[in-house]
């Protein structure tokens, strides 16, 4: 047990201060719309030409090689200085671009591993359906081998940002009649193939939200040596890069709730009791609420550096489900107080700062990138060693 | 460069405090008849004193050990997954309190066990001066008691106590007395050595957080119904997933504020107060939960779970109770500036 900074590394903080200071886009990234796929590759371009992109990815691989000291440093010093999140460059960055690293062709990477990190290309996801959310194995898109092409039929859904994408990292049945996580295979999609239609789905945060869409395969013929892994083992580069960043992608959203408490204290000193008298921090219930806060962001940072700690001595493990599931439902938490605090404006969604666009997309925090039922039971199951539930 | 994870030479000392207590204070000696007499941890105090746990965060020159209040936490961790009786996690705090008055003699006494030293509990009393009302927990025996109260610690001697009278003790493990101090002692000035009580304490009640999330874990694997165990039910195997997760996110905090009071961080006292709620709540929602998964037998006083919940309480009460650590959370420090270690 220690805490020791050594000169390299906060030397390293200067640099990445001193460089965000300067190139943060000075101005607010769009909340939808078209001007999103814009507004995230020139931000991910201009860190690309600064040397940045892709500070958790190999040297080998174009990225920035940086230790997990290093990536904690840059990750904290981002959320701090407010810089924007990565948006749609996420899935390229944290999970498509990984996977190529990990399991793809010299010719995949070539093509596709500079184009993530110049910004020249935005990746989706299309592992849920319809049918299959949880119980992802039981995924049923299928596509059959025709000459050197796979041909594609089903539908995709909760696929965010399709509508901006070039390339889908598509999860797919390729083996008729297999079951579970046999037969399937990861496949690189292109967007603009004829065949693949989108229906955008309007989100409960506000009617000009469409953040994710609905995708529809029609006989999309997707050449054969898109396939990511071998033929058939899509569920193995599917779970290669679990734990690729052991944390650390996830520390500058941790970073931005911190954040938002301290702005919701302020604002709580700030703003007249519900009654017109003093503040609404006198208010022992909003006092005692943002208290307790504070008390788990400092415990959640703590979390993650103690996953950090680990990761330095062993492989990083289910552990992360521990933080995922403590983190969204803090931070849903602090999103309903400050809609406690906001009082009567919080009906209006223009006002305060996007703060009530930010409470209703918290509702999302729980059920995104597994369910916090399905992080539960992954804790019971493999941190814990509990039976496990009926399987069918 | 952080690491929270214990080094192997802090791994040696976790297993030689955890193999002692195993067999000599395992939690089955809690559920012994209520006719039985009651504290008898008081017992272990020379063997205890014997692995040197009482001097492992004194400095080597002074007579102690020479590790720090790591070592100490990682020892209060170990005292809490068998609710240890408090008055020997004072112990390890009484030496440190010694030295302030620069009295050698008196923390080697304490060190070597030959010294009892029982824990007070606020009732109210004067931050200023400790004068008022306390509770002392198993320090029959004891020839000191340790007293703090916001930033105010001391050694009260067992004669400087007027009217101690017994009081029927909610956790009946736990030896209880009522007393007074109504004047004279008046101990030291010490924000730091506070807090060291408190983090300790808060160490304590993640080990027995810790130990109530086994302990379930352990049952809703043999406890069958509806012809499988239990465990495999979400609605406890989540139960328990939350256990852990409250565990997990109190330790992480409760070591890295040890770690950030030894170093004498700017935000110590922050963090301080952050571990103490994280880790109380730990205790709190996982002693409630280790009920629930016990089902009848949690209601028992047959069974362990419900001391969990008991030592819950009477921890919140040896140092800063947990009203106070939310209300300095919020009042003593403005805002921004602790989302960053300090580098």
């Amino acid at each position: 047990m220690k805490i020791e900074v050594t000169p390299e590394e906060t030397a390293f903080r200067a640099e990445v201060r001193e460089w965000l200071k300067s190139n943060v886009p000075k101005t607010a990234r769009p909340f939808a719309g078209d001007g999103v796929r814009d507004f995230d590759l020139n931000w991910q371009r201009r860190q690309y030409e600064a040397g940045w992109a892709g500070i958790a990815w190999p040297e080998a691989f174009g990225g920035r090689g940086a230790s997990l000291m290093e990536q904690l440093i840059w990750h904290e010093e981002y959320a701090l200085a407010g810089a924007p999140r990565s948006g749609c460059c996420f899935v390229g960055l944290s999970h498509a671009g990984p996977t190529l690293i990990a399991c793809g062709t010299q010719e995949q990477r070539q093509h596709h591993l500079p184009r993530i990190l110049k910004g020249e290309a935005v990746w989706c996801q299309g592992f849920s359906e319809p049918n299959s959310g949880s119980d992802l194995s039981s995924l049923s898109t299928k596509a059959v081998v025709d000459g050197d092409s796979l041909v594609v039929n089903g539908s995709k859904i909760w696929t965010s940002y399709a509508q901006h994408a070039d390339y889908q990292e598509l999860l797919l049945r390729t083996e008729p009649g297999s079951e579970r996580h046999r037969g399937l295979s990861w496949v690189i999609c292109d967007m603009s193939a004829p065949g693949i239609e989108l229906r955008p789905i309007r989100t409960m945060t506000s009617a000009e939200d469409y953040h994710f869409c609905q995708v529809f395969y029609d006989d999309v013929r997707i050449p054969l040596s898109n396939v990511v892994g071998k033929l058939g083992e899509g569920w193995a580069t599917a779970n290669a890069t679990l734990g690729f960043e052991r944390g650390t992608g996830f520390i500058a959203d941790q970073i931005q709730n911190s954040e938002l408490i301290e702005m919701l204290i302020d604002m709580a000193r700030n703003r007249p009791g519900a009654d017109g008298a003093g503040s609404m921090i006198d208010n022992p219930s909003i006092a005692t609420g943002l208290a307790a806060l504070r008390a788990d962001a400092a415990a959640i940072r703590s979390m993650t550096y103690a996953s950090i700690s680990r990761a330095g001595q062993n492989n990083p493990g289910p552990e992360g489900s521990i933080v995922k599931l403590i983190y969204s439902e803090v931070a849903q938490r602090a999103r309903k107080l400050s809609m406690d605090i906001l009082g009567g404006d919080g009906l209006e969604t223009t006002l305060a700062e996007g703060l009530v666009f930010f409470y209703l997309r918290s509702f999302a925090s729980t059920i995104g990138g597994g369910t916090s039922d399905i992080q539960r039971n992954l804790i019971g199951e493999r941190v814990l060693g509990l039976p496990k539930g009926p399987r069918l | 460069m952080i690491d929270l994870q214990p080094s192997d030479e802090q791994q040696q000392i976790i297993e030689s405090v955890s193999s002692y207590l195993a067999d000599h204070a395992p939690i089955e000696r809690l559920t012994a008849p209520i006719e039985a007499v009651v504290s008898q941890d008081g017992a272990l105090r020379h063997a205890i004193a014997g692995l040197g746990v009482f001097g492992i965060g004194v400095a080597e020159e002074l007579g102690g050990v020479g590790y720090g209040i790591a070592e100490e936490a990682l020892v209060a961790r170990e005292f809490g997954r068998v609710l240890l009786s408090p008055s020997l996690l004072m112990g390890m705090v009484a030496p440190h309190v010694a030295l302030t008055s620069e009295n050698l003699s008196l923390a080697g006494e304490i060190m070597s066990g030959e010294t009892a030293v029982g824990a007070g509990a606020c009732i109210t009393a004067s931050a200023e001066s400790l004068h008022g009302d306390w509770h002392l927990i198993d320090s029959r025996d004891a020839a000191l008691m340790l007293l703090c109260r916001g930033d105010r610690i001391g050694l009260v001697g067992a004669s400087d106590l007027a009217e101690r009278r017994d009081v029927l003790s909610m956790d009946w493990t736990l030896d209880l007395e009522r007393t007074e101090l109504a004047g004279g002692f008046v101990g030291v000035d010490s924000a730091s050595l506070c807090r060291r009580v408190n983090l300790l304490v808060a160490a304590y009640m993640v080990g027995a957080a810790e130990a109530a999330t086994q302990m379930s874990v352990d049952y809703a694997c043999v406890r069958h119904q509806f012809n499988q165990p239990i465990g495999s039910f979400q609605a406890v195997k989540h139960r328990c997933a939350d256990m852990l997760a409250a565990s997990v996110a109190a330790w992480s905090q409760t070591a890295f504020a040890v770690l950030a009071h030894a170093d004498q961080a700017a935000d110590a006292a922050y963090q301080a107060h952050a571990a103490c709620m994280t880790s109380k709540n730990a205790l709190f929602s996982n002693g409630a939960a280790n009920i629930q998964n016990h089902g009848g037998i949690g209601f028992t006083g047959e069974h362990t779970p419900h001391l969990f919940v008991k030592r819950g309480h009477f921890m919140d009460r040896i140092g800063d109770a947990d009203l106070t650590h939310r209300s300095a959370l919020l009042g003593k420090f403005p805002s921004g500036s602790h989302s960053v270690v300090n580098f």
